[in-house]
């Protein structure tokens, strides 16, 4: 799966799944200040990832993301 | 006047020092003799917990009475009556001092509490935590998975949901964790507001630092919120946690701003 198409799918998720206003959503955006995104949300944003992607990102990385690109590089990265 | 204040706070600093000392002390005889013993002559795990638990709530409550007996600090409580040990509920409250974990474990014997990862490995406290079987949170991934599998099975648990000790110049704040451990499991949550006036104890104080009044303790058990049910999707679910979440605040922080009971 490309970025792009990686980036959208993330984004549909906050979207649908997290009821995050999809004007505030950027590549850059904060998750857990500008997205209000919790530490509960994160676990659960971490399963989804894992259904679309297939691939399971380790907590103790998914800790250090910040962002929608620090999430596309972690899931490059494994 | 000032001299018997000044005589009651190197009291109340002496008596603190003397708490902590057999604090330890009890600490020390309970988790290398009385806790390893149970393992010896009690083999039934539920009937060993619930042994520990009710000692651990006795030892804590005789301890809390011996602080009020050596006049470190005064308490009321209100409420007493929403206390109901047959409950599976969550109990959350604020957490101002280093000791309100003392009263709470007095008054609510037989719930469960989640332990510091550095505590449990402690070779004085191990047996008592292995003994009052309480959970660690040691993987934080599998604490929420571990507290709504526990309120699930029909046992209660309490919470501090601010994770520690309040930071006064940040104020109160709750994480989302009690909150999603109850709407998981679905069960009621009884929140309990604490107020330390003045304040000692805390996270920024050390120790040994004693206010020139005595503390009072004002301990309010509020109404219980009732259980929410079950979401079957996951952003009914996620919106029901919020507004639980906020709701315990509210609740609490209500209380905090407006308590005033001396009746």
């Amino acid at each position: 799966m490309d970025t792009d198409t990686l980036y959208s799918k993330i984004r549909d998720i906050l979207i649908d799944q997290f009821d995050v206003e999809a004007a505030k959503i950027s590549m850059d955006a904060n998750l857990y200040e500008e997205l209000e995104i919790d530490s509960i949300d994160a676990v659960d944003l971490l399963v989804q990832l894992k259904e679309v992607t297939g691939q399971k990102i380790a907590p103790e990385i998914f800790k250090e993301v910040r962002s929608i690109r620090d999430v596309l590089d972690a899931i490059a990265a494994t | 006047m000032r001299l018997m204040k000044s005589l009651d706070r190197a009291w109340r600093l002496f008596a603190t020092a003397l708490a902590f000392t057999v604090f330890g002390i009890g600490g020390l005889i309970m988790g290398l003799l009385i806790f390893p013993l149970m393992f010896v002559f009690i083999s039934d795990v539920d009937l060993r917990t619930l042994k520990a638990r009710r000692l651990v709530g006795r030892a804590f409550g005789a301890f809390w009475e011996m602080m009020c007996i050596l006049r470190i600090l005064d308490y009321e409580i209100k409420g007493r009556e929403r206390i109901d040990p047959g409950r599976c509920q969550l109990i959350v409250a604020n957490h101002p001092t280093l000791i309100d974990v003392v009263l709470l474990i007095s008054l609510f014997p037989r719930a469960n509490c989640v332990i510091k990862k550095a505590v449990t490995e402690n070779i004085f406290m191990r047996s008592v935590v292995r003994a009052a079987d309480y959970i660690s949170n040691s993987a934080p991934e599998e604490l929420l998975e571990s507290c709504a599998a526990y309120l699930k099975a029909g046992g209660s648990l309490m919470l501090f949901p601010e994770g520690t000790r309040t930071k006064q110049e940040k104020g109160m704040d709750f994480k989302p964790g009690a909150a999603a451990a109850a709407t998981r499991a679905g069960v009621e949550v009884l929140p309990i507001a604490i107020e330390c006036k003045p304040l000692f104890l805390s996270k920024e104080l050390p120790w040994y630092y004693v206010p020139y009044e005595r503390p009072v303790f004002k301990v309010n058990i509020l109404e219980a919120i009732p259980a929410v049910d079950q979401c079957a999707d996951f952003t009914t679910a996620r919106q029901a946690r919020h507004e639980l979440n906020s709701m315990i605040f509210r609740r609490i922080s209500n209380e905090l701003t407006g308590i005033e009971f001396s009746d």
